[in-house]
């Protein structure tokens, strides 16, 4: 009998993957502070979006984002002693994705910050992630300090009381629903927002006194993103069921620190693969544009590795001027998409695709074969710290990660593989 | 003074990201220096207000309704930008050009496609034909630096899976009335043709169209086929095509001469053929052969040799045709009179490669001293415009020393016009001698772009106390988009001598530089014979099922002329694979 060839393992391997990340069932089962749920998080460390950084090539949202945690956790009486903490080399600095935790932009986390937790029944796996603060976006007022404290202080406990009196909540149907009510269920959480708060009032209200109650449920109608971490936790878990398989050449990890763009592929383990991250083609609320930006920055890339976001974008017609393109070319640009994946997501079903699920599994051949690179929708920070969101717009992965990735790959994997042109070159 | 003007859309609704479009979009508008448009909520209202972008109106405005605001140099320009606002409410986004992202995908978008036209850059084509021979279609390679392992490679590969591969270095085919890359319009009928020579293949087509014969098929074998490697691999399969096809009534087989061994092949599987074969192997033997092969050596004795073998008169002496003898007479001492002692040389300034082939085999035993071509003066010198003539010069210059960074000649006339302009500085120029190419693919106006460098060229010459004598030769069909009557006509106003064949160009420029009137009887003048075979309704075509359906991978130009010509085409979005390195794209290939 022949042994398979090398594109028939990589073939299986990869749609392995796949099948292990559609299969994840996300649960967000708890909500505390980061510390008890990362033992790698005590003391003075700090978890930052992206590959790793260190603060000398940090962006302006990052430095920003950790200025606003350090203050959080009164490491420092203000700003400037704040940054000063950090750029001494005395707070530990982790990417969230090396400890398995996702963070919108700056992503920026500390230890006594709450985050959910979601975890998937099957595999175990378990992920955390954290709202979408302005001081991710860089800023560190006394306002956006303010909400972080609220957060931690009254909304987070809040939620975990409802959630826990729930036994945890079942996150597929949520996304399932906001699929089909406008969410791409990245930059657009609208949908999926409303269902969290609608799923949660009541638990909320038996759990917390009246007050607390008003507070939680005010912040949360008011907020049209707060489904968004637990959007990118719910990634992250299946991310992390299709991680480790051997040959598999299906991205597992996209995730920018504002300075470089990173990729993780299932079969390279925890390799990151990094470039210069890429600017953000978009539009800007009044007062900003193209020269405030800063570059592409955040971990909620990752609902775009596992086939949401702008994989998704035909379930979000409103999105349409964002991307700049009219709403009947969405489809295309999923279908574009498409090209360069495994497979589609049964597990999704979106009326704009004839209810079909959108693709699924980046496999780093294809997006170099046809130079297709990920799309990614997403929120614009400003170059500099101290702001909040300035726009939005979408941007796509840059070339030389899946270079590098596939350099790697081959070294690993077909090193012995001669590169002729000649009868080896002839497709099996 | 900046004016501040608002807007109010009352009762809509719009995505906040489509309204930071359309407000960056006026934003972008000359003149403007802040723009927004925002829901009126309460919120966006204080930011307005902050920006000074706010009006009593827009003050006013309710939480369902959009403000359109703007500050700008003056009041209309102000008013302008909020019209343009208002407008993209209402506009309706144009359907983009249908492309596909990859070949796999147009393939499946595409039902019935069986033949992939594949023009990316070489070091990537190999890559897209072996894709394209994956998903079962035929292929025609015109990308050239294709290497020879990965010529041989396809071809095996493509012959394993009942496939053809025309090229790589193939510029052009017909097939089943469609035509691809560089072709022309000429009319369907019942001579098939085969060739590992581009302008050869277009030469024949038009001449054959021309005597009233009409073209079943035209393929492609590229430049390289008939070498000792490549031994006639694709040639060979276009023959069986041809053979088989139902259509095709009689093969004419055209080639450079093939490598030793190569042609006795060629030869032999033409002569076992079940119908008439006409081979011209340029240069070579000439006249009947035992085995029943018509071989001819220059690419116009393919006309009489086919009118022959189908039948049709053809007067055995006749060396000129469809020109009369009066009318060379008459071109002959015209552009003899504008020449001076000292003027000998020849100067042949070629679009096609095959038809400079073709002159020099016809000029070498006219002209004493042999004639020059592309490898006896140095290119770069050429390309600054320093021809230094010291004797006859042909030149191709669609070779790759012409070609590299540039424009096929036959894309783009810019640097052959230059060069024949500068014959003006030529004192021993006597002839300048140039084809001119029309069909699908080439520039739209070749005669009208030459004929002006023409008439520069005796402008420039006439200011030196010269002129120049001009000899041309028009391939081209009378359906081709250019026109062959109209490109002739405007050939001949420049001052140009128009013969009907390269072949009899280049006779002509050489007797032009010898000042010796053409010899042969040209007594006979044959009339074209209009019901030979074109457009007669054979049985349907058994070539790719009868019915060509392209992918197209690459020059767009080539997808546009597709639609142009009537072809049912897909287009691929197609970019540099592996982020433009070759190598690592070579290297996935054999992972994918």
């Amino acid at each position: 009998m022949n042994s398979p060839s090398l594109p028939e393992l990589i073939d299986r391997a990869n749609s392995d993957v796949v099948t292990r990340m559609t299969k994840c069932r996300p649960r967000l089962v708890d909500i505390r502070p980061l510390h008890e749920v990362c033992d790698r998080v005590t003391g003075r460390v700090l978890t930052h979006s992206g590959p790793p950084v260190g603060w000398r090539s940090m962006s302006g949202p990052q430095r920003g984002a950790a200025v606003a945690a350090v203050l959080f956790e009164e490491w420092a009486e203000d700003a400037n002693s704040a940054e000063s903490l950090v750029a001494r080399g005395e707070i530990a600095l982790i990417p969230n994705h090396e400890i398995g935790g996702v963070g919108p932009m700056g992503g920026v986390l500390s230890p006594n910050m709450h985050v959910y937790v979601v975890e998937d029944e099957g595999t175990q796996f378990r992920a955390f992630s954290c709202t979408e603060f302005d001081s991710f976006f860089g800023a560190f007022d006394h306002a956006a300090l303010e909400e972080i404290r609220a957060w931690n202080g009254t909304v987070f406990p809040c939620m975990a009381r409802a959630v826990r009196s729930l036994g945890g909540l079942d996150l597929r149907p949520i996304m399932a629903k906001a699929l089909t009510m406008g969410d791409e269920l990245h930059s657009r959480q609208t949908a999926s927002s409303a269902l969290l708060l609608a799923s949660l009032a009541s638990a909320i209200v038996k759990t917390s006194a009246a007050e607390q109650s008003a507070t939680t449920l005010q912040i949360l109608a008011e907020s049209d993103l707060s489904f968004l971490p637990l959007s990118m936790a719910a990634c992250k878990v299946s991310s992390l069921a299709g991680s480790g398989v051997d040959y598999s050449t299906v991205v597992t990890v996209m995730a920018r620190n504002g300075s470089e763009f990173g990729i993780r592929v299932s079969g390279l383990g925890d390799a990151w693969f990094s470039a210069p991250a890429p600017v953000v083609e978009g539009v800007y609320f009044p007062g900003f544009g193209r020269a405030d930006a800063g570059l592409d920055v955040g971990d909620s890339a990752i609902t775009e590795t596992l086939g949401l976001g702008a994989f998704a974008l035909p379930a979000a017609p409103s999105m349409s001027g964002l991307v700049g393109v009219g709403v009947r070319e969405l489809n295309g640009l999923s279908g574009e998409m498409a090209e360069i994946c495994v497979g589609r997501n049964g597990g999704w079903s979106i009326p704009q695709l004839d209810f079909g699920g959108p693709p699924i599994g980046i496999d780093i051949r294809k997006v170099l074969q046809q130079s297709t690179f990920p799309m990614i929708d997403t929120a614009t920070a400003h170059r500099d710290p101290g702001h909040r969101i300035i726009g939005a717009g979408i941007t796509r992965a840059p070339a030389q990660c899946f270079q590098l990735a596939l350099d790697a790959w081959l070294e690993r994997y077909a090193k012995a593989e001669a590169v002729g042109t000649g009868d080896r070159g002839v497709v099996s | 003074m900046d004016a501040t003007v608002c807007h109010v859309i009352r009762g809509s609704y719009r995505d906040s990201v489509w309204l930071m479009r359309v407000a960056t979009e006026i934003g972008a508008r000359p003149d403007v220096v802040q723009s927004a448009v925002m829901m009126a909520t309460a919120a966006n209202k204080a930011a307005l207000g902050e920006l000074g972008l706010l009006d009593e109106v827009a003050r006013a405005a309710q939480p369902d309704d959009i403000i359109a605001a703007v500050r700008a140099r003056s009041e209309e320009a102000g008013k302008a930008a909020i019209e343009a606002a208002i407008a993209s409410f209402e506009r309706t986004d144009d359907v983009p050009e249908v492309a596909f992202a990859s070949l796999r995908q147009a393939v499946s978008g595409t039902p019935g496609a069986n033949v992939a036209l594949v023009s990316v850059p070489g070091e990537f084509a190999a890559i897209e034909a072996r894709e394209a021979i994956k998903q079962g279609l035929n292929v025609m390679l015109f990308s050239d630096n294709v290497s020879l392992e990965d010529e041989m490679a396809l071809k095996s590969e493509a012959k394993s899976r009942g496939l053809l591969v025309m090229g790589p270095d193939c510029g052009t085919a017909i097939v089943n009335g469609v035509p691809l890359a560089f072709a022309n319009a000429v009319q369907r009928g019942v001579v098939g043709l085969a060739g590992a020579s581009g302008t050869g293949l277009q030469e024949i087509s038009v001449l054959l169209d021309r005597y009233g014969f009409g073209v079943s098929q035209a393929l492609g074998a590229g430049g390289r086929d008939t070498t000792q490697s490549v031994a006639g691999a694709s040639l060979l399969e276009c023959i069986e095509v041809l053979d088989a096809d139902p259509v095709t009534e009689l093969l004419v087989i055209i080639s450079k001469p093939p490598a030793p061994g190569v042609e006795e092949t060629i030869i032999a599987r033409a002569a076992s053929a079940r119908k008439p074969v006409v081979a011209c192997f340029l240069g070579g033997a000439a006249g009947p052969s035992a085995n029943a092969v018509s071989r001819v050596g220059l690419l116009e004795d393919v006309i009489p040799a086919v009118a022959r073998l189908s039948g049709m008169p053809w007067p055995a002496t006749a060396l000129d045709y469809w020109v009369s003898q009066e009318e060379t007479d008459r071109m002959f001492a015209e552009q003899v009179s504008r020449l001076r002692p000292g003027q000998d040389y020849v100067c042949g300034l070629f679009c096609g490669g095959t038809l400079r082939a073709e002159a020099a085999i016809v000029m070498g035993p006219l002209l004493r001293g042999g004639v020059r071509l592309n490898g006896d003066v140095v290119s770069a010198s050429v390309l600054r415009g320093e021809l230094s003539l010291q004797g006859h010069l042909l030149l191709d210059l669609g070779a790759d020393e012409y070609t590299v960074g540039r424009p096929h000649p036959m894309l783009d006339p810019e640097t052959r016009n230059r060069l024949i302009t500068s014959v003006a500085e030529e004192s021993h120029a006597a002839v300048v001698l140039i084809d001119v190419v029309l069909g699908y693919g080439a520039h739209a106006d070749p005669a009208g772009a030459a004929a002006e460098a023409v008439v520069r060229l005796r402008t420039n010459a006439a200011t030196r106390g010269r002129d120049v004598a001009v000899v041309a030769s028009v391939c081209g069909a009378a359906g081709d988009p250019q026109g062959l009557a109209k490109s002739e006509k405007v050939m001949r106003a420049a001052g140009a001598a128009v013969l009907p064949t390269n072949a009899q160009a280049a006779r002509f420029a050489a007797a032009v530089a010898l000042r010796s009137r053409p010899e042969g009887n040209r007594s006979a003048l044959v009339t074209p014979a209009n019901s030979s075979g074109a457009g007669k309704v054979g049985p349907p075509s058994s070539v790719w099922g009868g019915k060509t359906v392209v992918i197209n991978v690459g020059l767009m130009g080539f997808y546009d002329e597709l639609r142009r010509s009537g072809a049912q085409v897909a287009h691929v979005r197609w970019r540099p694979p592996a982020g433009g390195d070759p190598r690592l794209a070579a290297r996935l290939a054999l992972i994918s």
